[in-house]
C-alpha cells in the first residue's frame, strides 16, 4: 500500500519535475539569482579585504595603548571595545552596523554603548543590504511564490486538474508532489547560489574554517525551511483559487505583508504600542540634576584638591562624591538603555508573526550576531567590569603608597604602580558553540515549521474540497 | 482621438471590474495610509526632540559665566517633507556642537557631553548618529511614503499591463481587432490610456488625503511644502507612466502571459530590490571608506601633540608672570578648554590670560589639522554618494528615490550641505571672539574684574581663613560664587539654518523629469515599433 503510494509519488514528482525544470521562470529564475549571488560575494569580497585592513589597523592602535600606564589609569580611564567584524556578515549581517558596536568601559563598570561609523556609509541607506539572507527572504521568497502560485489555479483554468483527477490519483500525493516540486526548485537555485558564493571565497584567498561551512549548511537548512513555508502558501492560494490572476493577488498580498508590511511597520509598533517614558535628554537632566544635589549636599571642603598631596584628608570625601555621582549615572544610564532594549525584545516579539522576522531571528541566534551578540557582549562585559575592579582593588591594596581611596575619575587617590605587559585583565568577546546556537534557534525553528504546516494543512483540506465538476 | 478615448474607457471598465483592481485599492487604502502616519509620526517624534534640544541649547548659552564655557549647540531643524521621503535622516542626528578642538562633521543623534561639576573628566565629546532616541530601532526598516508608492505603483503598472496584448494574442482577440480597420497605435495608445486611467486617479487621490492628513495633524505647512507635494505628486506620474510603458513592451514581446508575467515580475525584483543594493555595493567597491575610528585615533595623536604644546605656553607664561601660587578659591574646568576660576592672584590671572590668547589659537590651528583628516574622509563618503547615484540611474525606482529625497530635502547632499552651513557658522563665532579679544580677556575664564584680583600675600592670609571657616561658612561662600552674573551672549552670531526654497526644489526635479520623458519617448517608439511589427498571421 505504501510503495504504490510511494510510486506514485515518485512519478507525480518525476512528471512535475519535468514540467517545471523546462520552464521559462525557472531558468530566468536561475540566471538572475546566480548573478546576483556572484555579484553580491563579489562585492562582499572585495568589501572584506577593505573592513580586515581597517580593524587591524585599529587593533593595532589600540594594542600599544597601554604600555607605560600605571594601574589607576588603566583602571579609571574609559576604554572602548569595538566588536570584530566578522565573516559571516556574507550570510547575514543581522543589522550590526545599525546597532552599538563600540563599548566604553572602565573597572566602574559600562558607561555607554554607540554605533561605530564603520566602514560603511553614513551618508548612504543601508536598510538594504546584499547578503544571502536578502537574496533569500526578499528575492526567493518571492520567486518561490511565483513558482507555487498557478501550481493548481493554472490546472483549473486549462482543466487538466479535471482530467488528472479522473485517473486514481490521491489528491495528497499530487499535492505533496508539487510542493516537493517547487521546494525542490527554489532548493536548486539556493543551493547552486551558496555553492557559487563559497567558490568564489576560496578563489578570492579568504580564509574559511570548518565552522563556517557549517554556517553556511545551517542556514542553507532554514532558508529552505522559509521557502518551504511560501511555497506552502502559493499552494494554499493556487488550491483556493479559480484563476491563476487570483491566486496571484493573494501571493503578492501575502509576500508584501510578510516580507516589506510588518518589518517596516515596527518601528511604529514600538513607539505606540510600547512607548519609552523619558527620552535621553530628560535621562541626562535628571542624573546631572542628582549629582548636583550629590553636589550641594557634600562638605565644601570636599570640594578641594591637592594632586601634589595623594593623602590630603577631603580627597576621601572627594573620591566617595566621585563615586556615587558616577554609580547615579550608569544606573539612570543603564535604566534608560534596559528600557529601551525592552521595548525592542518586546515588538520583535509581536512582529513574529511575519515569518520574515522569524527567520532573521533565527539567523540571529545561528550566526551568534546582531542583538544577539550585542546582547552576549553586553553581559560579559558586564562581569568582566566586577573582575576589573576586583583586580584594581586587589592592585591597589598590595601598594603601601597608596590612599585606596579609589576615585573614579583622579589617579591620585590609588596606586600609582606600573602596568605590567602581561597581568592586567583585557576584555574578550566569548565564542558560543554550536550546539548552544542550535538549541537559542530551536524555537524560531520551530514557529517556522508550524506555519509552514499550517498552510500545508490548509492546503490539503482545501484540495480536498475542490469539487472536478 | 475618439478611438483611442473608447478603447481606453472600456479598458478601464474592464479593470475596475478586475481583482486587480481590488488589490490597487486595498494597497493604496491600506498600505500607503500606513506609511503616512509612521511618517507624521517620526516627524514629530523628530520635533519634539528638536525642540527639547534647542530649548536645552538656548538654555545652556544663557546660563554662562564665562566665554571659554561658550559652545553654542546648533539644532537641525526638522524637514516637514520628511513625512513624505525620509532619504538619509534615519542615520542622521540632529545635533552638532561648536568646538574649538575639532570641526562638526556630521550631525550626531546625542551628545554624552558630561559637564563636570568637580575636576577635569577625561572622556571627549562623543556622539551617534542615528534618529531614534532608542538606538536598537536604528535596526527596523523603514519604508517611507514615496518608497512605498515607487514600490506598489510599479508593481500594479507592471500587473495591469503584463498581459495588455500578451492575453489578447493569447485568446485569439488581438487577431480578430486587428482584422478591422482599428490603427494598431491607436489601439497601442488605448491600451496605455486604459491602464493610466486606472492608475493616475489613485495616485493624485494619494497626495490629496496625505495633504490634507497634514493639515488635520497640524503641520505647518509652508509654501515650499505645497510645491514639493506637487512636485512629487507630478514626478510619482512619470515614474509610473515609464514602468506601464515597460509592461506594454514585455506584453507586446511575450508570446504569452505567462512569460510576460514571469518577465514582468523578475524585471520588478530586480528594478526594486537588486539594483538599489548592487549600485550600493559596487560604489563601496569601487570607492572604499576607511573605518572612522582610525582617523579618530590619527586626530587623537594631534590631540596629543596639541596637548604638549597647550602645555609648553602656559608654562611659558606661568614663568614670565612669575606665578607662585597656582590656587583659585573656585575651580571648575572641562572639555574644549572650559575653564571658570574664581579668587585668584593677579599674576596667575594674567598667565592664564595670556595663555589663552596664544592656546586658544593653537586649538583652532589644530582644529585645522585635523580638519584635513576629516575632509579627506568626507570626500571618499561624497565620492561614494556619486558613484552610487550615476550607478543608480539603471533603476527608474531609484531614480524617482533619488529625487524625491532632494525635493524633501533630506538626500545626502542637504545633508553635506546643511553641515558646510554648521562649519560656516563655526567660523563665524570664532572670528567673533577673535574680534572682540574674547580670548585675550579675564571674561573668558573668570567672572571677577581686574581690580578684584588678590596679590599672592592676600590669597595665603584666604586660604588660611578658608580652612578655619566652618563648613556652613564655606558652603555660603560656594553659594555667593554660584550666584554670579551670568554672561550676556545676545550679540554672539546665532545660527539660522537656509529654508526651502521653490526654485531649489524646481531644480532638483527637472533633470529626473527630463530623464523620465526621453526614458518615455525611448519606449514608445520601441513600442511602436513592435506593434506596427506585430504579424497576425
Amino acid at each position: 500500500m505504501i510503495s504504490d503510494k510511494l510510486m506514485i509519488l515518485n512519478i507525480l514528482l518525476k512528471q512535475e519535475w519535468k514540467k517545471n525544470r523546462r520552464s521559462l521562470r525557472f531558468r530566468l529564475s536561475w540566471l538572475l539569482m546566480l548573478c546576483v549571488f556572484i555579484c553580491g560575494t563579489i562585492a562582499f569580497v572585495h568589501q572584506w579585504h577593505n573592513t580586515e585592513t581597517e580593524y587591524e589597523e585599529y587593533r593595532k592602535e589600540n594594542d600599544d595603548e597601554y604600555h607605560g600606564w600605571t594601574v589607576t589609569a588603566y583602571a579609571i580611564i574609559t576604554q572602548e571595545y569595538l566588536l570584530q567584524p566578522r565573516l559571516s556578515s556574507l550570510i547575514d549581517p543581522c543589522s550590526e552596523q545599525q546597532l552599538p558596536s563600540i563599548f566604553t568601559y572602565n573597572a566602574f563598570g559600562i558607561h555607554n554603548f554607540r554605533t561605530a561609523f564603520s566602514v560603511k556609509n553614513p551618508l548612504m541607506q543601508h536598510n538594504v543590504s546584499f547578503s544571502w539572507s536578502f537574496v533569500v527572504t526578499t528575492l526567493l521568497t518571492f520567486i518561490t511564490l511565483l513558482f507555487s502560485f498557478n501550481a493548481f489555479s493554472g490546472e483549473k483554468e486549462t482543466h487538466t486538474l479535471g482530467f488528472l483527477l479522473t485517473y486514481p490519483v490521491p489528491r495528497f500525493l499530487l499535492l505533496l508532489s508539487k510542493y516537493i516540486c517547487i521546494v525542490m526548485q527554489s532548493g536548486i537555485i539556493l543551493l547552486s547560489g551558496i555553492g557559487t558564493g563559497i567558490l568564489i571565497l576560496l578563489l578570492s584567498g579568504i580564509e574559511m574554517n570548518i565552522q563556517f561551512m557549517i554556517l553556511c549548511g545551517g542556514f542553507f537548512l532554514s532558508s529552505l525551511l522559509l521557502l518551504s513555508l511560501f511555497a506552502a502558501f502559493g499552494l494554499f492560494a493556487s488550491t483556493i483559487s479559480n484563476h491563476p490572476r487570483n491566486s496571484l493577488l493573494l501571493c503578492v498580498i501575502f509576500w508584501l505583508l510578510c516580507v516589506i508590511v510588518i518589518p517596516s511597520s515596527q518601528l511604529s509598533m514600538a513607539r505606540y504600542l510600547f512607548p519609552l517614558s523619558t527620552t535621553m535628554e530628560e535621562v541626562q537632566q535628571d542624573y546631572q540634576q542628582q549629582q548636583r544635589q550629590i553636589i550641594d549636599h557634600a562638605p565644601a571642603s570636599a570640594l578641594g584638591n591637592r594632586e601634589d598631596e595623594p593623602f590630603y584628608p577631603p580627597h576621601e570625601m572627594r573620591a566617595d562624591i566621585m563615586r556615587r555621582m558616577l554609580k547615579v549615572k550608569l544606573d539612570k544610564l543603564n535604566e534608560y538603555y534596559q528600557a529601551g532594549q525592552q521595548q525592542y525584545e518586546r515588538t520583535n516579539q509581536l512582529s513574529m508573526c511575519s515569518p520574515v522576522i522569524v527567520f532573521n531571528r533565527l539567523n540571529e541566534y545561528w550566526l551568534d550576531s546582531g542583538y544577539v551578540r550585542f546582547r552576549k557582549n553586553q553581559k560579559a562585559l558586564n562581569d568582566f567590569c566586577t573582575h576589573f575592579m576586583e583586580w584594581f582593588k586587589e592592585e591597589d591594596a598590595k601598594d603601601p603608597q597608596s590612599p585606596h581611596w579609589l576615585n573614579p575619575q583622579e589617579h591620585y587617590s590609588s596606586t600609582q604602580r606600573t602596568l605590567t605587559e602581561t597581568d592586567y585583565p583585557v576584555y574578550k568577546e566569548p565564542e558560543v558553540n554550536l550546539t548552544n546556537r542550535l538549541l537559542s534557534a530551536l524555537p524560531a525553528i520551530f514557529i517556522l515549521s508550524g506555519i509552514a504546516l499550517f498552510w500545508f494543512i490548509l492546503s490539503i483540506f482545501s484540495t480536498h474540497k475542490y469539487d472536478v465538476r | 482621438m475618439n478611438m483611442i478615448y473608447s478603447i481606453a474607457l472600456k479598458d478601464f471598465k474592464q479593470h475596475l471590474r478586475s481583482s486587480r483592481f481590488f488589490l490597487t485599492l486595498l494597497l493604496c487604502l491600506l498600505f500607503l495610509p500606513f506609511t503616512l502616519l509612521t511618517g507624521t509620526d517620526d516627524y514629530c517624534a523628530r520635533q519634539t526632540v528638536c525642540e527639547q534640544r534647542q530649548a536645552m541649547a538656548d538654555s545652556a548659552l544663557n546660563n554662562t559665566y564665562v566665554w571659554s564655557q561658550v559652545r553654542p549647540l546648533v539644532i537641525k531643524q526638522t524637514e516637514p517633507l520628511s513625512i513624505f521621503c525620509q532619504g538619509v535622516t534615519s542615520n542622521m542626528g540632529t545635533y552638532n556642537q561648536i568646538l574649538l578642538n575639532t570641526y562638526p562633521l556630521l550631525p550626531y543623534a546625542y551628545s554624552d557631553k558630561d559637564c563636570s561639576i568637580i575636576g577635569y573628566k577625561q572622556t571627549e565629546v562623543q556622539g551617534d548618529t542615528g534618529n531614534n532616541e532608542n538606538i536598537f530601532l536604528n535596526t527596523f526598516p523603514c519604508t517611507d511614503f514615496t518608497g512605498m508608492i515607487g514600490l506598489v505603483f510599479s508593481l500594479l503598472a507592471l500587473i495591469f499591463s503584463y498581459d495588455a496584448f500578451s492575453h489578447e494574442k493569447e485568446t485569439g482577440m488581438l487577431r480578430m481587432i486587428f482584422s478591422h480597420p482599428v490603427n494598431r497605435l491607436t489601439f497601442l495608445f488605448g491600451k496605455i490610456g486604459g491602464i493610466c486611467l486606472v492608475l493616475v486617479p489613485p495616485v493624485i487621490v494619494c497626495y490629496t488625503i496625505s495633504a490634507a492628513y497634514l493639515i488635520y495633524a497640524g503641520i505647518p505647512l509652508s509654501e515650499a511644502v505645497w510645491s514639493g507635494i506637487v512636485l512629487l505628486s507630478m514626478l510619482t506620474l512619470s515614474f509610473i507612466f515609464v514602468c506601464i510603458l515597460i509592461g506594454i513592451l514585455i506584453s507586446l514581446l511575450a508570446s504569452t502571459s505567462e512569460q510576460a508575467l514571469t518577465v514582468s515580475f523578475l524585471l520588478w525584483i530586480g528594478m526594486v530590490f537588486i539594483l538599489p543594493p548592487v549600485s550600493g555595493y559596487l560604489a563601496e567597491t569601487i570607492a572604499p571608506i576607511p573605518l572612522y575610528r582610525n582617523i579618530e585615533a590619527k586626530m587623537k595623536l594631534l590631540d596629543d601633540e596639541r596637548y604638549y604644546e597647550l602645555k609648553e605656553i602656559r608654562e611659558k607664561f606661568e614663568k614670565e608672570e612669575k606665578v607662585k601660587t597656582m590656587m583659585a578659591l573656585f575651580n571648575n574646568m572641562g572639555e574644549d578648554g572650559f575653564m571658570d576660576k574664581w579668587g585668584l592672584t593677579m599674576s596667575f590671572a594674567r598667565a592664564i590670560r595670556r595663555t589663552h590668547a596664544e592656546s586658544e589659537l593653537t586649538r583652532l590651528v589644530y582644529s585645522d589639522r585635523k580638519w584635513i583628516l576629516q575632509k579627506g574622509y568626507l570626500n571618499k563618503l561624497k565620492r561614494q554618494i556619486r558613484l552610487r547615484y550615476w550607478f543608480s540611474c539603471f533603476s527608474p525606482l531609484q531614480v524617482f528615490q533619488e529625487t524625491a529625497q532632494h525635493i524633501c530635502r533630506t538626500s545626502p547632499e542637504n545633508y553635506l550641505s546643511y553641515m558646510h552651513e554648521v562649519r560656516s557658522y563655526r567660523q563665524e563665532v570664532w572670528n567673533y571672539f577673535i574680534d572682540h579679544q574674547l580670548f585675550n580677556s579675564y571674561s573668558y575664564f573668570t567672572t571677577q574684574h581686574e581690580e578684584d584680583f588678590m596679590t599672592e600675600q592676600k590669597m595665603d592670609e584666604v586660604s588660611r581663613k578658608y580652612e578655619t571657616l566652618s563648613e556652613e561658612e564655606k558652603t555660603s561662600i560656594l553659594q555667593k560664587i554660584e550666584n554670579r552674573p551670568k554672561l550676556d551672549t545676545r550679540e554672539l552670531p546665532r545660527f539660522a539654518q537656509q529654508p526651502a526654497s521653490i526654485q531649489e526644489q524646481v531644480k532638483n526635479g527637472v533633470g529626473t523629469f527630463l530623464f523620465f520623458t526621453v526614458t518615455s519617448l525611448i519606449f514608445i517608439y520601441i513600442t511602436i515599433k513592435m506593434a506596427v511589427r506585430y504579424d497576425i498571421r
